[in-house]
This record gives structure tokens, C-alpha cells and sequence, in this order.
């Protein structure tokens, strides 16, 4: 079940309830068995893949916290990563391989038909296998014990409101609150509150809301025009953020109301001055797990420059991949990869320009101009991400610098769906994201969100937004998180 | 855009939007009861269109912007309180001295 669908409006106060209600031993086989079903209502056949992943690393670990052999520890890491990858690899990336082979050998002359298995794509197999690993990795490093109980284990891979995209939890942060004894608290409901409204809000009224412009251009590229493209582009940015940290809100508040604090995953990434600084903003959990598990195994930034840069490009490409089987996103980590080594390489220069032109670095021009720039590479990137294929991502291309095509004539109600009550809509979500995302923090700290629930206000936003919710349940346009995809 | 040509809709979202810059301006009770109200009438607001078979996107906007009013006024609330009690202090701390 989704977090916008009718289902989970039913299921989520169930499960509170009763986690409030029943004694604190009950909490365990409550939130286990809660996950299970969570899952299980997406794919119930697909619960034995995520179960045997679960046993399989937790047997690992165990092993490899027992052994004193330095064989024997690398032995079960490299199989427990064999296994998990393995399966990853086969949903998720055998197909791919094969179109590919196959469109290779045709490319020079031979002759081969794609062997296509068309598997079910497990929901969220990338982030419970990631997980998993860290959990196992860590575990093999020494740098965590080697959880004992299996059902909390069970519960760290498939904990409900994460499992299916994220934000990917680090088992030091997730498996010491699960056994923590947790007494209701209004502070951590209210929170929690928040941050679910937040989320629902990005999701409901602003990426759903775009979602239909941005499929117009891109699901007919041949006749997009080159405004439609950037147009397109600018609100796909805005949607994929909305889309992927509304669901992490939402996910976030849904924890924090049992007392439980998932990490941040989103840090106001549109708001970054350099691709680097994007990516350290930007789906937060999985920069930091590729940080830590590949970008440093691999030699990180202390070794020859040519191998950092190579280190960079391999993360991002890996990322590109993770993202999905595609080529589109294979160009789309590599543009970051690219992004990143070019701003190594022309770190000093533009030091030293700056200097020469007595450009201050606090100066808020050069803070807007880092901004502006480091979205417009964004941006372009995410051309990438959204076409269908490379065929439509190079076709869009092919129509964006097409000069002639700039000079067709454009109608933002024929072009881009986009009707005046459409274009007002817009421009009022634009204006509510951009204050609720300056009035709501993270952290546990004070911010600025203490408006959003001034008197008894709060009530009003919950019941408005949750007749909204239910207007558009009723409208049959319940959609997916796009993350769910990877 | 139905619903901006029609007089009820019209009269009703001038008078929310009243309500949520007006109610903090007045004493406790009756800004308690006006919030109130304006909840109340937000729901009846929405049933109508809902009742009268508005357009689903034009239900959106109408939330919208009452949402945006509303944050708008909290903030706008906000930052006068702010600054009265920034100066009930310092006309405090003169008196003192």
C-alpha cells in the first residue's frame, strides 16, 4: 500500500493504536508483523525474497561475529554480498543486460534474439538489499555488535514506513530506538504530525500536480517544443523533489509519532552552490551509503588525482545504476560523476579568478550565481533521469537546440496541458512550498513551524488537507512515488 | 474558472479571507470563536463545491490559496506580535532605568 491510498489511511491508525495500546513486549511482533503485511499488500509472493535476505545476512553476521578467522569473515561478507547483489542484480538489471548484449551483437552484424525473463521488479529490492549489506558490512568491520535477537533484525530490514524507498537506515541509528522502552509523547506526535502534512502536501499538491505537465512533454517528445522542454524540465525538478522527499516526510512523521527518528534525508537541496554540496543535500542516506561502503573502500580523495577522479566517476555511475535499469540513468550519474571532476579540476582556477576580480566569498551575487548554475546542471541532468529512453532524451535534446523550433508558435494550454486555473495552481503550490520549506526544519531544534500549528489552527490544516486528500482519492488519481520504481 | 464568476464561492473566500487576517486582532474568546468559524465554514465551503460539482482542480486552488492566506497571515501575525513585545520591552527597560 501507498502512503496516499485509502488502505493505509485505515492501516496506520490500526497500528497505532495498538502500539500505544498493548503491553511494550507486544510492540516487537506488532511492528514486525505490521511490516509484513505492509509489504505483503504490494507483492505477497515477493515476502519470501525479502524474509530469505533477512535470515541469510542475519546467519551471516552471526557467523561473522563468532569467527576469529580472517578467511572465514571474508568468506561470508563475499558471500552475503554474492547473494544479496545476486538477487538485486537478477530483478533488477538481468533483462537490461541482456537487451543490451543482444543490441551490441546487432549492432555489428550478428544475429541474436534478447533472452527476457520480465520479472516483477520486488518493491523497494534496492533499498532493504542496502540496508542489509551495511548492516552485514558493519557488522564485518566490527564497528556495530552482531544483533542477537532476530526479530529486531527483522524488523531494522523491513521497518514499515522505510521499506519501500528509504531514507536507507544505518543499523546504529535504527536498531538501538527499536528496543528503546518509548512512552506516547505529544511533542514527537505533534512533530510527527508536521512533518506527514508536509509530506502529503509536497506529494498531493505539488508533485502530483505537475506530474501531469511534465508526462505531457515527455511521454510525446516528437512534438515537444523547445519552451515545453524547459518548462517541462524546471517542473520535473520541483516534482522529483516533491515527489521523493514528501515521501520521506511523510515516512519520517509516521516514525517519529511512535518515537522513533529515521534520518534526514533532504536538506533544502535546490538551495546547494556546487554539484557536490547538491549531492550532500540530496537523498542524503544514499550519498552517505556510497560514501561510506564505496567511495572510501575505493581510495576516496587520498590517493593520485587520476584515481579520484576515477573514484567519483565510478560512484556516480554505480548511483546512475542504482536508480534503475536504464541507460538514461547510467548518463545521468555519469553527468554528476563529470560535474564533479570538472569542478575539481577547476576548483583553483575559479579561486583564483575570484580573487583577481576581488570577488568576496560571501558575497550573495556569487552565492546566487553558484546556485543558479549548479541547478541549471541539475536540471539538465534530470533530462536525463525523466525520458523514457535515451532514443526520447536525445530527442528532446535534438528539439531544445534546434533553433528554428524556438520560433513555433507556444501555448501553455496546448503545449503543456496547462489550463489558467492549471497555471494559477501552480503558482500558488510553488509559493506554498517555498514558505513551508523555509518555516518547517528537520532537526530537533526550534523553527519557524510553530505558524503552521499557531492555536487551533492545526486542526483546520488537517481536517482541509484531509478532505483535499480524500477529493482526490475519489477522483481515481491516486499515483505512485516515483522512488518506488528503484 | 467557474468558480471565481459565481457570487456565493466569491463571497464566501472574501470572508475567510477576512477571518484569518482579522481574528488575531481580537480578544481571546472571540478570536477562538472565529477560528472556529472558519474551520466550520472552510468545510462547508469545500462540501458545496463538492455538492455543486466544481471542477476537482478548481476545489484545489480555492485550498490553496486558502492555505497560502492562511501561512501568510500566521506570519504576518507573527512578526506584529514580535515586534510589540519588543517594544513592551524596551518601554519596560526605559521605565526601569
Amino acid at each position: 500500500m501507498t502512503f496516499n491510498s485509502l488502505a493505509f489511511v485505515l492501516f496506520y491508525p490500526c497500528v497505532l493504536l495498538l502500539y500505544f495500546l498493548l503491553p511494550r513486549r507486544a510492540r516487537l511482533p506488532l511492528l514486525l508483523a505490521a511490516s509484513y503485511f505492509f509489504y505483503m499488500y504490494y507483492q505477497p509472493s515477493l515476502i519470501f525474497l525479502i524474509f530469505g535476505t533477512t535470515v541469510i545476512s542475519w546467519l551471516a553476521a552471526w557467523g561473522i561475529s563468532r569467527s576469529h578467522s580472517l578467511a572465514i569473515r571474508r568468506l561470508l561478507l563475499s558471500l552475503t554480498l554474492i547473494v544479496c547483489l545476486g538477487t538485486l542484480f537478477f530483478y533488477k538489471y538481468f533483462d537490461f543486460l541482456m537487451g543490451s548484449i543482444t543490441g551490441l551483437i546487432r549492432f555489428f552484424g550478428g544475429t541474436a534474439s534478447p533472452i527476457v525473463l520480465s520479472l516483477v521488479l520486488p518493491v523497494g529490492i534496492s533499498f532493504y538489499t542496502f540496508q542489509t549489506l551495511s548492516y552485514v558490512i558493519d557488522v564485518y568491520r566490527g564497528s556495530i555488535p552482531h544483533e542477537k535477537n532476530f526479530f529486531y533484525y527483522a524488523l531494522f530490514v523491513s521497518f514499515f514506513p522505510q521499506l519501500v524507498a528509504g531514507p536507507i537506515e544505518r543499523p546504529e541509528n535504527l536498531l538501538p530506538q527499536l528496543k528503546e522502552k518509548y512512552v506516547f509523547n505529544k511533542a514527537d506526535a505533534v512533530k510527527g504530525a508536521k512533518h506527514m502534512l508536509v509530506g502529503y502536501f509536497k506529494k498531493i499538491c505539488v508533485a502530483d500536480l505537475l506530474a501531469e505537465t511534465v508526462n505531457l512533454v515527455y511521454n510525446v517528445p516528437e512534438e515537444a517544443t523547445p519552451l515545453g522542454i524547459l518548462i517541462a524540465t524546471a517542473l520535473f525538478a520541483v516534482q522529483i523533489y516533491c515527489d521523493f522527499s514528501g515521501y520521506t516526510d511523510i515516512a519520517i512523521g509516521i516514525s517519529r509519532v511512535m518515537g522513533i527518528r529515521l534520518m534526514q534525508n533532504f536538506d533544502h537541496p535546490y538551495r546547494a552552490r556546487t554539484v557536490r554540496e547538491f549531492w550532500s543535500r540530496w537523498h542524503i542516506s544514499l550519498s552517505s551509503w556510497f560514501k561510506d561502503y564505496l567511495y572510501i573502500p575505493l581510495g576516496g580523495s587520498r590517493c593520485a588525482r587520476w584515481r579520484h577522479m576515477l573514484n567519483l566517476m565510478i560512484v556516480f555511475a554505480v548511483s546512475g545504476l542504482w536508480h534503475g535499469a536504464s541507460f538514461t540513468f547510467i548518463v545521468w550519474g555519469l553527468l554528476h560523476g563529470v560535474y564533479q571532476v570538472v569542478g575539481q579540476l577547476t576548483k583553483r582556477p575559479r579561486v583564483a579568478l575570484r580573487a583577481r576580480l576581488g570577488i568576496s566569498e560571501d558575497s550573495r551575487i556569487l552565492h546566487a550565481w553558484q546556485t543558479a548554475c549548479t541547478s541549471l546542471l541539475v536540471g539538465f541532468a534530470w533530462l536525463f533521469f525523466r525520458a523514457n529512453s535515451m532514443q526520447d532524451a536525445i530527442t528532446l535534446l535534438g528539439r531544445f537546440f534546434n533553433g528554428a523550433a524556438w520560433l513555433l508558435p507556444f501555448s501553455l494550454k496546448e503545449n503543456l496541458g496547462l489550463s489558467s486555473v492549471a497555471v494559477l495552481t501552480v503558482i500558488v503550490s510553488l509559493a506554498l512550498l517555498w514558505l513551508m520549506d523555509r518555516l518547517v526544519a528537520y532537526g530537533d531544534g526550534e523553527d519557524g513551524s510553530a505558524v503552521l500549528v499557531r492555536d487551533g489552527a492545526f486542526v483546520y490544516i488537517v481536517w482541509t488537507l484531509l478532505l483535499v486528500y480524500m477529493l482526490l482519492l475519489a477522483s481515481d488519481k491516486v499515483s505512485t512515488f516515483i522512488y518506488f520504481q528503484f | 474558472m467557474q468558480i471565481f464568476s459565481h457570487p456565493v464561492p466569491l463571497i464566501l473566500a472574501i470572508l475567510l479571507t477576512v477571518l484569518h487576517f482579522v481574528a488575531p486582532a481580537l480578544p481571546a474568546l472571540f478570536e477562538k470563536i472565529l477560528k472556529y468559524a472558519n474551520i466550520c465554514l472552510h468545510i462547508v465551503l469545500y462540501f458545496a463545491l463538492i455538492l455543486f460539482k466544481t471542477p476537482l482542480d478548481e476545489v484545489v486552488l480555492v485550498y490553496l490559496v486558502s492555505l497560502l492566506l492562511y501561512i501568510l497571515s500566521a506570519l504576518l501575525w507573527q512578526r506584529i506580535d514580535a515586534r510589540s513585545e519588543q517594544s513592551s520591552a524596551k518601554e519596560k527597560g526605559e521605565s526601569k532605568k
